[in-house]
């Protein structure tokens, strides 16, 4: 370790020349000095939008006038291009905003384009002070029985940060893939997405330290080593951990799933190392549960062998209508409302003989659990339409009181 | 929701002017005391020291590594060894003074310094093979040394005027640091001598000794001299027409190639670095291999190691190319890593440095006339004399056919099609001479 930072240390030493100087501030100055002028200056509200175009001006106007002085140029041009880049990428990323989900927009741009576009801008940096392939080879010391130097660790990073953000992309495409051959189901292609996801996470782990060079006997000392610990220490995490995993497998909390948690029906939009994330449609709120709730208590579930639900509506008429009467106009209105399944049919029911009404209900299917109370709110409201078209009477509560 | 002040409400002065001010003189001043951090830049000339004359600061110095193959923390030492232990005895004397070292391959320094020099970031100081000094010279990538009455007691007379420009200042292309010779390594545990004669070599082999060779036509020129084709190819570069005595020293020395491939336990490799690794990992029994490499050698074999000249041929002595390594000053130093890099230059031709590293380390010969080629004590300083003194009837060739010349990848890659049965020698032949006569 004490090589590299030796050998980065040794990097100032550039600085001693005053051509190399000249350049960074031809590079960096002009771009800082806009940067300040556009807060020092809030209300010229044009200026500040196009404050990177103007440094970029200036960047490129210095190093003109490094050319046609005859200096050392290359640096500075260096410099003012990735700068350039930087605010393509931006300008880029603003244009794409309207046409592009912001949420894959942002993953994209903050978890794969910038933080390429820092490392290779780095390397580049780097072999023009230096020799890339000679810095690779710079030892880092001796980590599990294996000597491993820059590249192979820079390397290892680098591929084991681009399987983390680029596999998500790739395992949904390949499990929507299989699940066309199969015929899964939406919620069976996403759990085969993450299942998919941590294979190549893990075999890219494998792969990453074994290419380091690291002895794998002594790896695998070191991971009983931990186990222990991890049983002591963080066994809570370890153990969501495991529990997300078995899910993943028994295919009970995938994400698409529709849960009965707390009085309301909710959906699994992810399903994380730790914590499953689900969401309430009824205030638009998302419940972070962690995984292991799910493997030790009961779980009601609409979607665990298929997606329908049956939803109930209870309603009253007088003593005076006919039930058959009744039931069959229920049933007819409750066909008549839009997202509830003619097959099967929807089916009238007597509940009870109350003290001032006879209770009816009605049950019917729907294809989505989540619509659930939308639809059954429908139907109530037909039904009301429909009694008062039949003059079938909703009665109040009767009370007779008795004098002495 | 943010409320807008009126147009009689006093506007607070904005803190973000302050806070970027300071932003930017902090950036300011980071970039001034890193400038400061790093050792100071005095005047020109002489004053470009401290008030006493001493140098101290930074210098960078880039080292060339032949060959194609991959660079490895053992190649990294092995070519920084002798530089580290010069770097060391220079600190003793310049404190303040460190060195940045870096490798780079000899065929690409050229191009690499001609665009780190556009940065204005080109090492202060080179070593690099002869061949590769006059094309930086000829390419106005390196300064020119004078011929200083100092340099002329100094260097051998042969080793300076290898060096010298082409133009009429006659100055050098860089100064002269060691040679490295080309010799035979083996295990002396499986061949107790190594052979003296190509026969030799090949009846060793039979016998099941595993002979590694290079295929790269500077490492592989030794044999041509063997063999009787070193006049010939030497005409050819300076496009005379060959005889029909050289013709037939050039084909026997193809037929030789050819038919040594053919053997089982005769091994052809691209790369040098291949041949080590087999001679230290027991696959090789018997290799050619250059001086600096007996430092790793002898650390992975110990006592094993057996060293000694090329194998003589049926025309006579072997013509190895002896590489001669030369220090080669950047243009884009401050005053002070410009002086750095002289004082060092000068400290390793010394004579106590010449002689300390020829003897210590027992991998370069001396360029240094002060210093007596040393052969009496050790038999291993003793082959690399011999050796050296063979190399100088290559000179006609290897002051033509440089390491980073696209001929010498094209010659090797048509001797490795011959020996590989894809042409035939005769063709080969006339293939080398229009090759060696044409232009780089």
């Amino acid at each position: 370790m004490s090589e590299l930072w030796n050998l980065t240390t040794g990097w100032v030493g550039y600085l001693q020349r005053g051509p190399v100087l000249l350049q960074l501030l031809v590079a960096i100055l002009p771009v800082m000095a806009i940067s300040a002028a556009s807060r020092v200056l809030p209300r010229q509200a044009r200026f500040r939008r196009q404050h990177r175009l103007w440094s970029l001006a200036l960047v490129a106007l210095g190093c003109l006038l490094l050319i046609a002085l005859g200096q050392r140029s290359g640096l500075a041009i260096y410099l003012g291009s990735v700068y350039a880049w930087w605010v393509g990428i931006h300008g880029l990323r603003c244009r794409l905003e309207p046409l592009v989900d912001p949420h894959l927009l942002q993953q994209i741009d903050s978890g794969l384009v910038r933080p390429i576009f820092v490392v290779v801008a780095g390397l580049i940096l780097v072999d023009k002070v230096d020799n890339l392939e000679d810095v690779a080879v710079v030892p880092l010391g001796s980590w599990f029985g294996a000597s491993v130097n820059v590249g192979q660790v820079g390397s290892a990073l680098v591929i084991l940060y681009l399987l983390i953000t680029g596999s998500g992309p790739l395992a949904v495409l390949l499990a929507r893939l299989l699940g066309r051959l199969l015929n899964l189901t939406e919620g069976s292609c996403r759990g085969l997405a993450l299942m998919i996801r941590y294979l190549v996470v893990a075999l890219g782990l494998v792969w990453a330290l074994d290419r380091t060079g690291f002895d794998r006997t002594a790896i695998l000392a070191i991971a009983g080593g931990l186990s222990v610990g991890l049983g002591f220490g963080i066994k809570e995490v370890f153990s969501n951990f495991i529990s997300g995993l078995w899910l993943l497998f028994e295919g009970s909390v995938r994400p698409g799933e529709v849960l009965y948690i707390d009085g309301d029906h909710c959906e699994v939009r992810r399903l994380g190392l730790r914590a499953a994330l689900l969401w309430r449609d009824r205030d638009n709120t998302e419940l972070l549960i962690p995984n292991q709730i799910f493997l030790t208590t009961t779980t009601t579930t609409f979607t665990g062998s298929d997606g329908m639900r049956r939803c109930q509506v209870e309603v009253s008429a007088a003593y005076r209508h006919r039930p058959r009467e009744v039931m069959e106009l229920m049933v007819q209105t409750a066909a008549a409302v839009p997202k509830v399944l003619p097959k099967p049919g929807p089916v009238g029911l007597i509940l009870r003989y109350g003290d001032s009404a006879v209770g009816y209900a009605v049950r019917f299917w729907i294809a989505n659990p989540m619509e659930a109370t939308a639809v059954s709110s429908a139907v109530r409201e037909a039904i009301w339409e429909a009694f008062q078209a039949n003059a079938i009477e909703i009665p109040y509560t009767q009370v007779v009181l008795h004098q002495a | 929701m943010a409320v807008r002040p009126s147009p009689t409400t006093p506007i607070p002065r904005p803190v973000a002017p302050r806070r970027c001010a300071r932003t930017l003189g902090a950036a300011l001043l980071a970039l001034g005391l890193l400038a400061g951090c790093a050792p100071q830049t005095g005047p020109q000339g002489h004053g470009n020291r401290n008030a006493r004359g001493i140098p101290k600061g930074t210098a960078y110095v880039l080292i060339g590594s032949f060959g194609q193959e991959q660079l490895s923390q053992a190649l990294v030492e092995e070519q920084e060894e002798l530089v580290r232990l010069l770097e060391a005895d220079f600190q003793q004397l310049h404190p303040q003074v460190s060195l940045q070292l870096a490798l780079s391959r000899e065929g690409r320094i050229p191009a690499e310094l001609e665009a780190r020099q556009r940065d204005g970031l080109a090492p202060d100081l080179l070593l690099v093979s002869g061949t590769t000094a006059r094309e930086l010279h000829r390419r106005q990538l390196s300064r020119p040394v004078p011929v200083t009455p100092e340099l002329t007691r100094l260097l051998r007379p042969h080793v300076r005027d290898r060096l010298r420009s082409n133009g009429t200042d006659r100055q050098l292309v860089g100064v002269p640091m060691l040679l490295e010779p080309q010799l035979a390594c083996f295990n002396r545990q499986r061949l107790p001598q190594s052979p003296t004669t190509l026969a030799a070599l090949e009846e060793a082999s039979e016998r099941g000794i595993e002979v590694g060779i290079p295929v790269n036509v500077i490492d592989l020129y030794w044999s041509a001299g063997a063999l009787g084709a070193n006049d010939a190819l030497i005409s050819a570069t300076r496009g005379q027409r060959l005889t029909a005595a050289q013709q037939e020293g050039v084909l026997r020395w193809l037929r030789w190639l050819r038919s040594a491939n053919m053997r089982e336990r005769v091994n052809f490799f691209s790369h040098q670095e291949a041949l080590l690794q087999g001679l230290i990992g027991g696959q090789l029994d018997w290799i050619t291999c250059r001086s600096t490499s007996l430092g790793r050698l002898r650390k992975a074999l110990g006592e094993r190691l057996g060293v000694a000249v090329l194998p003589n041929g049926p025309a006579g002595a072997p013509t190895p190319m002896v590489r001669q390594r030369v220090w080669v000053f950047g243009r884009d130093s401050s005053p002070n890593q410009r002086a750095i890099a002289e004082d060092f230059a000068h400290f390793s031709l010394s004579p106590m440095m010449q002689r300390y590293l020829t003897l210590h380390t027992q991998q370069m010969l001396p360029v240094s006339r002060e210093v007596s080629m040393p052969t009496g004590g050790s038999p291993v300083l003793a082959a690399m004399v011999r050796s050296e003194l063979q190399s100088r009837a290559a000179d006609g060739i290897s002051s033509r056919l440089k390491s980073g010349d696209p001929r010498v990848l094209r010659i090797s890659q048509v001797l490795l099609e011959m020996m590989f049965g894809q042409r035939t020698p005769e063709r080969v032949r006339g293939e080398l001479v229009v090759l060696l006569g044409g232009e780089p």
